[in-house]
């Protein structure tokens, strides 16, 4: 008995709400598919999708745009990597601000600046016009592919920089010492052992294209892709099928969950252990390589902080309708917010807060259950926390509004089920992150706590929460910025009254005001940037620890 | 920097004054937010004593939500949805005749139901010259000529209510014939937007749109843009305003719904939204917009409760012709 209170019970109660809002909702999308208008079991829905409309092609190309800015980014990422880590070039610690930068701009404000740039009425689009340049079509598999890439690339840097600078110097001594030329020295025995991480950065690459939903829907117009088909059955002016939503959404389930089994399979095999690697120095290159290197290096940084530069002088354009008069400045959009649309940023801000804190005390309780007061249960607990994982933000978002439209809990269009949307999408990085340091806490402590009278829960309060601190920041401030940049399962889920930033920001593209999405867009970033800055600066908190 | 004082001045003022308002109207409305603040200034203006309440949303949401609501209304008025869409929730509104009715354009009257037309889309050809190799098209037929297979664009009419429009338009005017001619020329959009978005881009040369969506582009400053009215004749799509059936404050909801209707609210909309009123006396603010007026554009008739009943015939013409 005295064992059961209170982590037994906490255990059970987690599993209960994962259950509830996890499992059951995403089970029931699986089940929904197999059911047939006429509500029994029928396949319908999958020789629907083999045989007509554009189902097929849409899911081929959406295999063929995951390969190829899979590849893309490996490429980019790879390559920065490798400069960062072995030569020294200006600039070289900006560089390391890249992944703070690209977490800080959502997707949606990355493709909407590049649309600003290449797309109707670009800047650049414009420039190429009156030069009598032709420049190739923006809107399609050209836009995607270079927007995708310039906001995904930055997992695989992060993901080779690890591993480069982990790896053992001595093993490409050895190989140059016995003859091997430099070149062949890298490929023999450096990119094998960083191939690995690479890969898994790049698989986690591919899910997030599948499922991507902000990019492909503003660029993609011509392009049919799973997801945008998947919340278009879903948002259909003249009321979509249900069978095809369910069908749609298990598509897309089947097709990231056999990635992430891939994933499990392959590279479970492959994984080299580097015993105290010594790095390598790094290089002072001269000449037109340090040109070519940092000139090369300096392009990637500044494609990729681009965007927030063009979303702030956009939001500063006058724009008449869907015309911007680029060089004329203007409060006017700022003063519309002001007049119009407070209630959006209210939205954005109650919205994200809440999901945050409940997101990252669920997160903070459930890791250290997992990880200090393993039971029967964990396994369980553990394999259910991986589900969102397996999922884009749209599927989540049909699934959550089927699984809740009806029964005894009906929740589909309250803001709860919109704060639940984003707290569970985000809840296996709170885990994860929450749990950081929790490795490193002797149970000892909680122990000698315990021994000397004071309550399990008082201990876990007074002794484990302050040393978990550093993770549980970390943890809230990563939940924080991906749940006020959260789109695409919300826009399946938000009611009249319930717009958020982003929402706001994805109307105002699709009639093509860019000036006003561009007021929006800055306000958006400012929101993500403000608790960042305050983190890192005055609370010291390592968001890449890990 | 005035504006942002101007309106902080005016909250403090209203929210100062509310208690001592007469009348409160809510207001369900999918419009945009300029086109709402433009009216609410009016009824402000017009009506000192009724308090307009706005709930905002897309016509979807907000119609299902009053039917939800179905048992103790909450709104008094629902502005606009395309009259197709509101026949599918005939049962929750009340006719009103207004005074004002007799001003407007027949055919946007809706006398025999319960709502009443406040503006129209226009079905129009959009063409970006800047793209544009051939001759301007002048007509429906003339994008339907092989050689402009490819060069031409719209929205799906299966996902888009207005390229359903479009389509039972060309259907109505060429037949069985004329769909097959069209979707062998197309290429289609995922969305309404899609269409108009890439004729501005200068993807395509030519695109199917609605007069508002294309204009915004003119009026904006977009010199390569402009806007064709087929002369084989172009299709309207009106949009209504309805009374809720049973709503709260009938009575203020009724002043309301006559200032909707009134000439000077139609004028400001117009300017705001660039959307056809549905008057026949405000050609000023049509030729102040960039507009031609009704009597220059000719308007073939074209029966919206057929159109509905006939959607799932002409759409499966259409995929079949599509191939």
């Amino acid at each position: 008995m005295n064992r059961f209170l209170p982590w037994g019970m906490l255990s059970l109660v987690a599993l209960f709400f994962l259950a509830v809002f996890i499992a059951y909702p995403i089970f029931g999308v699986l089940a929904r598919s197999f059911i047939g208008d006429s509500g029994s079991f029928s396949v319908e829905g999958f020789v629907i999708f083999l045989t007509k409309g554009r189902y097929l092609e849409a899911l081929g190309n959406s295999m063929i745009l995951g390969i190829t800015v899979t590849f893309t980014c490996t490429l980019v990422g790879v390559f920065l990597a490798f400069i960062v880590a072995r030569y020294e070039i200006p600039l070289g610690s900006m560089i390391l601000l890249l992944p703070l930068s690209i977490l800080i701009i959502p997707e949606l404000i990355t493709a909407q600046s590049w649309i600003m740039v290449f797309g109707n009425d670009g800047l650049l689009t414009r420039l190429f016009r009156a030069l009598g340049v032709p420049f190739p079509r923006f809107y399609g598999w050209l836009g995607l592919i270079y927007v995708m890439t310039l906001s995904f690339y930055v997992h695989i840097f992060l993901a080779a920089l690890a591993a480069l600078r982990s790896f053992d110097h001595s093993l490409e001594e050895a190989g140059q010492s016995l003859g091997t030329a430099p070149l062949v020295t890298y490929f023999k025995v450096v990119f094998p052992t960083i191939m690995p991480a690479v890969l898994s950065a790049g698989l986690i690459v591919f899910t997030l294209v599948v499922g991507n939903f902000a990019i492909s829907i503003n660029l993609g117009q011509s392009v049919p892709l799973l997801s945008v088909l998947t919340y278009r059955s879903f948002i259909s002016e003249m009321g979509g099928s249900p069978v095809m939503q369910s069908t749609l959404a298990t598509v897309s389930i089947l097709l990231v969950a056999s990635i992430l089994f891939l994933q499990k399979r392959y590279l479970s095999k492959k994984d080299y252990q580097m015993i105290a690697g010594r790095t390598p120095p790094r290089k002072k290159l001269k000449g037109w390589k340090s040109l070519l290197a940092s000139g090369a290096a300096a392009l990637i940084i500044v494609l990729s902080l681009l965007p927030a530069f063009v979303v702030l002088v956009g939001s500063f354009t006058y724009s008449s309708g869907p015309v911007m008069h680029w060089g004329q400045f203007t409060f006017e959009n700022y003063s519309r917010i002001w007049d119009f649309n407070l209630d959006v940023i209210l939205n954005s801000l109650k919205f994200a807060s809440l999901a945050t804190t409940f997101g990252v005390s669920f997160a903070t309780l459930v890791s250290y259950l997992l990880i200090k007061k393993r039971s029967s249960v964990s396994s369980t607990l553990d394999y259910l926390l991986l589900l969102p994982l397996t999922i884009s933000g749209t599927v989540l978002g049909i699934a959550l509004a089927q699984g809740f439209n009806s029964g005894p809990l009906v929740l589909t269009g309250t803001s709860a089920l919109m704060v639940l949307a984003m707290m569970v999408r985000r809840l296996p990085f709170g885990v994860r992150n929450a749990s950081s340091n929790l490795h490193n806490i002797s149970n000892s402590l909680e122990e000698a706590s315990v021994s000397l009278g004071v309550p399990p829960l008082k201990t876990f309060f007074k002794v484990v929460l302050p040393l978990m601190a550093p993770g549980i920041a970390a943890a809230a401030i990563l939940t924080w910025v991906t749940t006020v940049a959260e789109l695409s399962a919300v826009v399946v889920l938000y009611q009249a009254g319930q717009e958020t930033l982003p929402i706001q920001i994805f109307r105002l593209i699709s009639s093509d005001l860019m000036g006003r999405a561009s007021a929006f867009g800055v306000i958006n970033m400012i929101i993500i940037i403000l608790p960042v800055f305050f983190g890192i600066r005055v609370m010291k908190v390592k968001l890449f620890a890990s | 920097m005035k504006r942002l004082l101007h309106s902080v001045l005016i909250s403090a003022i209203l929210s100062s004054t509310s208690a001592a308002m007469a009348g409160e109207v809510n207001l369900y409305t999918s419009n945009t937010e300029d086109s709402v603040t433009t009216a609410v200034d009016l009824i402000r203006e017009k009506a000192p004593d009724i308090k307009v309440n706005i709930i905002a949303g897309s016509s979807g949401a907000l119609l299902r939500r009053i039917e939800a609501e179905k048992g103790a209304p909450g709104a008094d008025l629902f502005w606009s949805s395309g009259f197709s869409t509101l026949e599918e929730f005939k049962a929750l509104f009340t006719k009103y005749n207004s005074p004002e009715v007799d001003h407007l354009t027949p055919s946007l009257r809706a006398t025999e139901s319960p709502w009443v037309g406040t503006n129209t889309h226009v079905m129009v050809l959009m063409i970006n010259k800047d793209v544009l190799e051939d001759d301007t098209p002048t007509s429906w037929q003339d994008v339907m000529k092989p050689e402009w297979k490819g060069k031409v664009t719209m929205a799906d009419p299966a996902n888009s209510s207005s390229a359903y429009a479009q389509l039972y338009g060309v259907y109505s005017l060429y037949g069985e014939e004329g769909v097959r001619k069209l979707a062998a020329n197309v290429e289609l959009q995922g969305e309404t937007s899609g269409a108009y978005k890439a004729v501005a881009q200068g993807e395509y040369p030519a695109g199917l749109t609605m007069e508002y969506a294309a204009q915004r582009y003119v009026v904006g400053g977009q010199r390569a843009i402009q806007v064709v009215y087929p002369k084989d004749g172009t299709f309207l799509s009106p949009e209504g305003l309805a009374l809720i059936a049973n709503g709260p404050n009938p009575e203020d909801a009724k002043k309301v719904y006559d200032l909707f209707l009134s000439q000077q609210m139609q004028a400001a909309l117009v300017k705001v939204t660039l959307r056809r009123p549905s008057r026949d006396d405000v050609d000023d603010a049509l030729k102040a917009s960039g507009l031609p007026t009704m009597s220059e554009i000719k308007v073939i008739d074209v029966d919206q409760n057929k159109a509905g009943a006939e959607r799932d015939k002409i759409l499966k013409l259409w995929s079949e012709a599509r191939g």
